[in-house]
């Protein structure tokens, strides 16, 4: 038997999935769930015994390859749904979440061959979702003569990031990755427009999930870049860093503060879909690390 | 549009057992048939709609796209009359309130075999108890008789 392996993560613990040349016979690692449940019950147990443990008293059917037990996507369900009592209490939720992972995405990766395409495979679903909606969103517009529109639109009109130099963050972060992406899934250089590379709207669903995660802070990342373009040194971020931090020695509240200096408050620029005010929270973000004038 | 709790019900009603263990975690239903076959649902991340389909081995062999009740339900004809691939009854029918605890505590304490021979034995001790406890009964009965058949004779 010739498998060959790819790479998945569950909040960044690492799991393998196998398959044959043809991308056929998907079949997961079952000490990599196993040790993934052991790390988040911080159990420091070899997951390679754990798993031979299980297996005596939980029966499904194997596959031994490499030192590892491979099993298909209905073993894995049969076996997870009885390692319970490797899950404890603080982890439950946890134990939910990586069920529901096996259950949907993973079991539809194994189930529809898709394990040879390894961790694109994890977006294929969300970029046809994202396709989707774009693809409504803009259904009765003309969008220019070319059916075209560039990343800044995009960002604008999508996050309602009404606002130059936060909406220049994120052009910054995203201009080279939606480009070299285009690149690699179309096999064609984007379209230019006065040097600004310019997309069918659609096109922006291979980096809407992307952009949606870091806008949404889940790990983390959008936030700590406004600390950093907080130490930003150009005259005009000094004046406005003068200007919020005088507000600030004044006493008004952040809320006032963003209402006065930027037009923006909770309610104002709401994306409905996502139930999230992106502009309104990263401005809360950057007047908090502006420091009050003495 | 068919929801989850429309089409356990439709399972459930059919005899099709669902787990109620897996419902509760994956949230989504599963049900094993025979012969390492399950009968499986999937939704659409965009429309919400449930898609059924039969697998074996992690192959998927019939599907029915966008579910309602009706369809559902010649689904479940399929599986029964057509593929012969019948679900498995099993104790997983009953709510797992009811069984898991008791399941559980027997695994995890390895106890299930022991109890099992626990059983064998008291059974065993029992039976042997009532045929002893009969025969002295009918002994005692035989010996009463007899005694009955001989008193009037040594009172004569």
């Amino acid at each position: 038997m010739d498998l060959t392996s790819r790479e998945y993560s569950y909040k960044g613990l690492r799991f393998r999935a196998y398959c044959d040349r043809q991308g056929k016979n998907g079949r997961l690692v079952l000490e990599d769930i196993v040790g993934i449940l052991l790390e988040l019950s911080n159990d420091s147990r070899d997951p390679k015994e754990v798993t031979l443990e299980q297996l005596q008293r939980i029966n499904v059917e194997t596959t031994e390859y490499n030192g590892n037990h491979l099993v298909t996507a209905d073993s894995m369900l049969d076996f997870y749904l009885e390692s319970d009592n490797l899950s404890n209490v603080d982890s439950a939720t946890e134990f939910e979440e990586l069920a529901e992972l096996l259950a949907n995405r993973m079991t539809e990766i194994l189930e529809k061959d898709l394990v040879i395409l390894g961790r694109t495979a994890f977006l294929i679903p969300d970029w046809r979702k994202a396709a989707i909606e774009i693809t409504s969103e803009y259904w009765n517009e003309i969008v220019n003569e070319s059916g075209k529109i560039d990343l800044r639109t995009w960002l604008e009109r999508t996050y309602k990031l009404e606002n130059v130099w936060i909406v220049d963050w994120v052009v910054n972060k995203f201009r080279n990755v939606i480009s070299s992406t285009f690149r690699t899934t179309s096999g064609a250089r984007p379209g230019k427009d006065n040097s600004r590379n310019m997309f069918e709207p659609h096109e922006f669903a291979i980096i809407e999930p992307l952009v949606t995660k870091y806008l949404s802070n889940d790990d983390g990342e959008w936030w700590d870049d406004i600390k950093t373009k907080n130490d930003n040194r150009s005259v005009f971020f000094e004046e406005l860093k003068l200007d919020i931090g005088r507000l600030k020695a004044h006493g008004d509240s952040t809320e006032e503060i963003i209402q006065k200096k930027f037009n923006v408050n909770p309610e104002s620029h709401i994306v409905e879909k996502h139930g999230r005010n992106y502009l309104y929270e990263s401005l809360k973000v950057f007047v908090h690390y502006v420091p009050k004038q003495k | 549009m068919i929801t989850i709790d429309e089409i356990v019900s439709l399972l459930q009603e059919r005899n099709f057992p669902v787990n109620l263990k897996e419902l509760r975690i994956c949230k989504i239903p599963r049900v094993k048939l025979s012969n390492d076959y399950y009968l499986k649902f999937s939704r659409d991340l965009v429309t919400g709609e449930y898609q059924a389909y039969i697998t074996h081995k992690s192959v998927r062999q019939t599907t029915w796209d966008n579910i309602d009740a009706h369809s559902l339900t010649l689904a479940l004809d399929y599986a029964e009359k057509v593929a012969g691939i019948v679900p498995i009854a099993s104790i997983e029918q009953t709510p797992p309130s009811v069984v898991e605890p008791v399941q559980q505590a027997a695994v995890e304490n390895g106890l299930r075999e022991r109890s099992m021979s626990l059983v064998v034995t008291i059974f065993g001790i029992a039976c042997i108890t009532l045929v002893t406890s009969i025969g002295g009964i009918v002994a005692v009965n035989f010996q009463s008789c007899n005694e009955q058949i001989h008193s009037p004779a040594k009172g004569r």
